[in-house]
């Protein structure tokens, strides 16, 4: 029965490879839809890790230095090294600025303390004394060029890649002070003290959060797009479900006197429901194969990183069997209640 | 090999109209005949083909297919039956639009469980045998109406039936096709074999062993009076053939 299922897939090929590219451009969006919710979470789980600590310090009833405004005062973080057990602890001061038209997250570190990411010391290292180091993802920038930040001229020293975040934003790293000078009106501030070693107590005002913790609130914030993402997944899916119903469902329309001829030659209705799904499936699987193509094709033209997930892939081939089983469905309903005897009469 | 038709009655619903084309319908058809069935139309020649195949329960009466009674089968055996016991020729030749002359031949086998080599080698030995070597791959659009009808013979006696059942066929062939799709329908005729044509075209009166002539169908509500409605039935005997 699936030979001549799949002989009407051949002879219907032009309409079918309208509803394939149709469906696999759904598939394919759904993809990057995937890429682009994976990518998110591992900004978050990336950032955090490139600064990963024993305890992060922010001020009270702050639930993750990515997430907020709030500052310590800068005089907070000797506090912390007086205590015992503590083995280094480092400042950051998070901020935010825009750089020609691209939003740039700004990190102010320490020169000499221990909160630098590993890549991003290597790099300061290599650079002039003075000049900056920042994201590779900063567009029309490299190292060499000129910066404006905080109405003041910054000289780019050298380029790391991987340390964007929020959407693929780049990232700048600059001294703490001279953050403070630019972005907070000189204002001695840090936004948290990463702290090696074991930390009795924290200073008034302040609390202690693991990597676990801020790498949860650092997606908390994002899970409302996740959410998004998801259901526009889902609609994505029935969207594809639908094309390919409504191709099947008229196939099977033009097909009545076929299917009439074919039980009354001795086919069962299960016979042709099984033909009727191979070629919904088979449909939906070509469309999925062909999705992945057109997701690749799409994703440049994003202005941020997409990184499609494995488990992504995993989920479209499961995804394209329920969907070409779902597109079935309406055929398969009338296809059951086709009369046999249809078969004898004129055209 | 005998096809008997015993007190039968059938009876179909068209748009909530109750209609019985078919009122008490007796004959015995001997083996190796070739029988038509002739008539207007509405009469009810391919309803009483549908019985035969199976595809129509009647409403009262038997069926008997060499002593195996239709109207008593399971679903399950009336699929068998249809697999087996009888090959059907359309008015409309009803092939596969997407399937070769030989895919068509061998769909009923390969639908039945048989193997696609098997099923192939043995449509393209039916269709070789019908003249029709030459087309085994070419597709119905491809043939002309008189191929197409023989592809649909083939079709029809792939399983080898017993009862070949071929409803107007050759409702649209032009002159020529008509004389060889007569010349086929006489050969297939012969022991183990019956082969019941309806049909209103004349010239085939000639190649009949029998001729069952149906009267003009009576719609009526089935609360009605059965009796009110009426079949005729005129038997011509082999003998009258010309």
């Amino acid at each position: 029965m699936f030979r001549i299922s799949w002989r009407d897939l051949q002879w219907r090929r032009r309409r079918f490879t309208i509803a394939i590219l149709a469906a696999a451009l759904a598939f394919g969006l759904a993809l990057v839809m995937s890429g682009t919710d994976n990518t998110l979470h591992q900004e978050g789980v990336r950032t955090v890790r490139l600064f990963s600590s024993d305890h992060w310090v922010v001020a009270e009833d702050v639930s993750g230095p990515f997430t907020t405004t709030q500052f310590l005062p800068a005089s907070v973080v000797d506090q912390i090294r007086e205590q015992p057990g503590v083995e280094s602890a480092s400042p950051l001061l998070l901020g935010r600025t825009v750089i020609g038209e691209t939003d740039v997250n700004v990190v102010g570190y320490e020169p000499g303390g221990r909160s630098l990411p590993a890549k991003v010391a290597k790099a300061l290292a290599a650079s002039p004394a003075g000049t900056a180091v920042v994201d590779t993802s900063l567009p029309d920038v490299s190292t060499g060029d000129t910066v404006r930040v905080g109405g003041q001229d910054i000289v780019i020293g050298s380029e790391v890649s991987g340390t964007s975040y929020y959407f693929g934003a780049p990232t700048l790293f600059l001294p703490i002070t001279d953050v403070q000078r630019l972005l907070f009106a000189d204002q001695a501030v840090v936004t948290t003290v990463l702290v090696e070693g074991h930390l009795d107590s924290v200073p008034a005002g302040t609390a202690s959060l693991t990597d676990s913790q801020v790498r949860g609130d650092f997606t908390r914030v994002l899970k409302a797009s996740a959410d998004t993402f998801a259901l526009l997944n889902g609609l994505l899916w029935l969207m594809a479900a639908g094309i390919l119903a409504a191709m099947v469902y008229v196939g099977v329309l033009e097909r009545i006197r076929d299917f009439a001829t074919l039980k009354a030659t001795g086919a069962t209705n299960r016979s042709l429901a099984c033909g009727l799904l191979g070629q919904a499936v088979t449909l939906a699987v070509i469309a999925g194969a062909v999705s992945i193509g057109i997701s690749r094709a799409l994703i440049p033209a994003f202005p941020f990183t997409v990184e499609v997930p494995s488990s992504a892939y995993t989920q479209l081939a499961i995804v394209t069997v329920v969907v070409g089983s779902l597109a079935s469905l309406a055929g398969l309903r009338r296809v059951a209640r086709i009369d046999p005897a249809l078969a004898f009469g004129g055209a | 090999m005998q096809l008997v038709l015993d007190q039968l009655t059938l009876t179909y619903d068209r748009g909530g109209i109750q209609t019985r084309p078919i009122d008490g319908l007796d004959a015995t058809i001997d083996d190796g005949a070739l029988v038509l069935l002739l008539g207007p139309s509405g009469c009810g020649k391919s309803t009483l083909l549908s019985a035969i195949a199976g595809l129509l329960t009647p409403t009262s009466g038997s069926i008997l297919v060499d002593g195996i009674d239709v109207a008593t089968l399971s679903a399950r055996e009336l699929v068998e039956h249809r697999r087996t016991r009888v090959g059907l020729v359309f008015q409309s030749f009803n092939l596969i639009a997407s399937l070769s002359a030989a895919e068509n031949v061998a769909a009923p086998l390969t639908i039945a469980g048989v193997s696609r080599r098997a099923a192939e080698r043995r449509a393209r030995q039916v269709l070789t045998d019908l003249g029709l070597g030459h087309r085994l791959d070419h597709r119905p659009g491809q043939m002309s109406g008189g191929q197409q009808q023989r592809v649909a013979i083939a079709r029809a006696l792939i399983a080898d039936p017993k009862v070949v059942l071929a409803d107007e066929p050759t409702a649209h062939l032009d002159h020529e096709q008509v004389d060889v799709v007569r010349d086929t329908l006489r050969r297939l005729a012969r022991p183990g074999r019956i082969v019941v044509v309806a049909t209103h075209d004349d010239r085939l009166i000639g190649d009949a062993d029998r001729v069952i002539r149906l009267g003009e169908a009576t719609r009526h509500t089935v609360s009605t009076s059965a009796a009110s409605n009426r079949v005729d039935t005129e038997l011509v005997l082999a003998g009258d053939r010309a």
